[in-house]
Parts: structure tokens; C-alpha cells; sequence
């Protein structure tokens, strides 16, 4: 791209002018290193949550069996995550309340089923609560907290945090 | 000089491109560029690979008031580029909490959402801590970081 704005004539009353090309070169090199090393990421987005209130009695110690929970004790759907088997081969085990699903496909399906049944209700949809073991992957997480919210939950919570005093 | 050659220096000035837009726009567009990757390095740890999630809600205007908390795949905290321990994190929501509450009164928690980023392989034992620390200084909102498939598939 080697373009000269030099006038040429060395005559008198000529007007000394600067020459643009090397800094267009340089220029264009940034533009073309900022181009090629930008990462193009797949769009970001968010999946709404809320943390369990004082009030309500969620679980404040760690648990390590999901399933010694009493489900009657949230009120809520609670939806347990677990892994089974050894770390690299471990298996997604979930539950809803007491009952095993198949797999975290499935969960839509049922819990839009659950959802169903509270249309109706004066006491108004129930929480659902996601309830993990310490070795459940933040990827199991989302598709849990992800089938919740497509089941039109409105408000989904976590089990075994620590509740927070006011 | 002789008159034509005159001529001739007269005509090759007439047709003289001008550059200035073109360097305008390419300045324009490398400060964008560098902008915007400071920017986004700033808040968004970059090193981290989100999940897929089908129900991930991209937000056009981000809530300008929203804490970001990044957990990287080596399960650090990491706000703003600085890592945090436990009990840093703690300190700095509680006073993100009373700077919230100073600002917004009583209504503070619906107002400061917190968004996790999470490495897609982390622990929810890490997480935990992280949520733990929020319900501690009171945060309610908290919206977990995952890719929207909108805008690719999943390549698994």
C-alpha cells in the first residue's frame, strides 16, 4: 500500500508536506493484529436465581446425602443432584423430592408436570430448590436451574447454604 | 517551468486522493478496539469457559449496578482481576452490602443483583463458598453466568 502524498517539484513556493504512508502502514497492521486476536465468544446470558430466605428452613449445614432431607420440611420441589461412581466416570444421579429421574433431559418434562399441578393453587406456585453434593459440576447446575426455569418456577433457590442473618 | 509542464503538476494535484477520512476511521476503529478488550477483561475474567444453558437470558442492558463474581477452573475468586480468598470475599460483599444499602435504603437488595462465572467444570463445594458469603452480607438477586445456544451450539 505504498502511497506517496508528496507533492512532487522541488521549486520555490512549494509547501513541505508530511508523508502519510508509513504511518497508514502501521496503522493498518494494528487494525489487522486487533482483528485477527479479538476472540468471537458465543453471546452471554444469565439464569435469574434467588438465595434462600432466613425464614424459610433450608438445610444450614453441609449435607452429605442429599436424600436425608425432609422434603416436607421446604415445601418446596427440591431437585437433587449427585454424582455416582468414581471421580473421572461419575454418573448425574437426580431426584425430585423422592422420586429418580432418568436423566437431566427428563427433568424438564417432569417438573413441568409438578408446575402443572400447583396452577391452580391459592398458595401460589412453590419454590424449587436445587439441592447439590459437593462434587455435582457447575454444567449440571445450570441445565438443572435451566430446566426449572422452563418449567416456569418462579422462584429457584439453593439448598445447604448457609442462611444469612439480618 | 515551462507552461505544460505546469499543466501536467496542476492535473496530478486536482486528482490527489485524500486520506484524513480513511485515517480518521481507522484511528476510530483501533481505539474501539483496544477499549473494548480493556473493558471487558476488567469484569468479565475472560479465562473461563460458561456453560451451555437453554434458558440463559441475554440482557441488552446489564443491570449497571450488578456485582460479577468470576470462579475460574482452578475454583479462585476473582473480581476485577484480583483473586480473592474466603474471607476477602466476605469482607468485600459485606461492604459492597452497606455501600448498596447507603445508596439504595431498604429496597438495596432488589436493586444489586449478583452475577456468578462460573468455569463449567467447577465444584459446587466451590460455588457454595461464594454463596454462602452472599447470603451472609444479604444479597438476593444472584443470576448464574451460562452461554445463550442462540448464538452457537453446545460442541459436545
Amino acid at each position: 500500500m505504498a502511497m506517496t502524498l508528496r507533492k512532487p517539484g522541488s521549486g520555490t513556493g512549494e509547501t513541505p508536506e508530511l508523508n502519510l504512508t508509513p504511518m497508514i502502514d502501521v496503522v493498518f497492521q494494528l487494525l489487522s493484529f486487533f482483528l485477527v486476536t479479538a476472540r468471537f465468544l458465543p453471546s452471554e446470558g444469565i439464569l435469574q436465581t434467588q438465595m434462600p430466605e432466613p425464614t424459610k428452613a433450608t438445610a444450614a449445614k453441609p449435607v452429605e446425602n442429599p436424600e436425608d432431607i425432609e422434603v416436607q420440611e421446604f415445601e418446596d420441589v427440591v431437585v437433587h443432584l449427585r454424582m455416582d461412581g468414581d471421580t473421572d466416570s461419575a454418573i448425574l444421579r437426580i431426584k425430585i423430592n423422592s422420586t429418580a429421574v432418568d436423566s437431566i433431559a427428563s427433568l424438564y418434562p417432569r417438573l413441568a408436570r409438578i408446575r402443572n399441578l400447583f396452577k391452580d393453587s391459592s398458595k401460589g406456585p412453590p419454590r424449587c430448590v436445587i439441592n447439590c453434593a459437593d462434587d455435582v459440576r457447575y454444567k449440571d447446575l445450570v441445565k438443572a436451574i435451566s430446566a426449572a426455569q422452563q418449567a416456569e418456577f418462579p422462584n429457584i433457590s439453593f439448598a445447604n447454604v448457609r442462611v444469612g442473618s439480618e | 517551468m515551462s507552461s505544460i509542464a505546469l499543466q501536467a503538476k496542476r492535473a496530478e494535484e486536482k486528482f490527489g486522493i485524500n486520506m484524513t477520512p480513511m485515517i480518521d476511521v481507522t484511528f476510530q476503529l483501533i481505539i474501539f478496539f483496544m477499549v473494548v478488550a480493556t473493558m471487558s477483561r476488567l469484569e468479565l475474567e475472560a479465562n473461563l469457559k460458561l456453560p451451555f444453558a437453554d434458558m440463559a437470558i441475554i440482557e441488552e442492558t446489564p443491570d449497571a449496578n450488578r456485582l460479577v463474581i468470576n470462579v475460574d477452573k482452578d475454583e479462585k475468586i476473582i473480581i476485577y482481576g484480583k483473586t480473592y480468598t474466603d474471607v476477602e470475599l466476605e469482607n468485600h460483599l459485606k461492604q459492597e452490602a452497606a455501600r448498596a444499602k447507603q445508596r439504595f435504603g431498604d429496597d438495596w437488595r432488589n436493586m444489586t443483583p449478583v452475577l456468578i462465572r462460573c468455569d463449567q467444570d467447577i465444584r459446587w463445594s466451590a460455588l457454595r463458598i461464594v454463596l454462602d458469603k452472599l447470603n451472609a452480607a444479604r444479597f438476593y438477586r444472584v443470576q448464574m453466568g451460562a452461554y445463550s445456544p442462540e448464538s452457537e451450539r453446545k460442541p459436545d
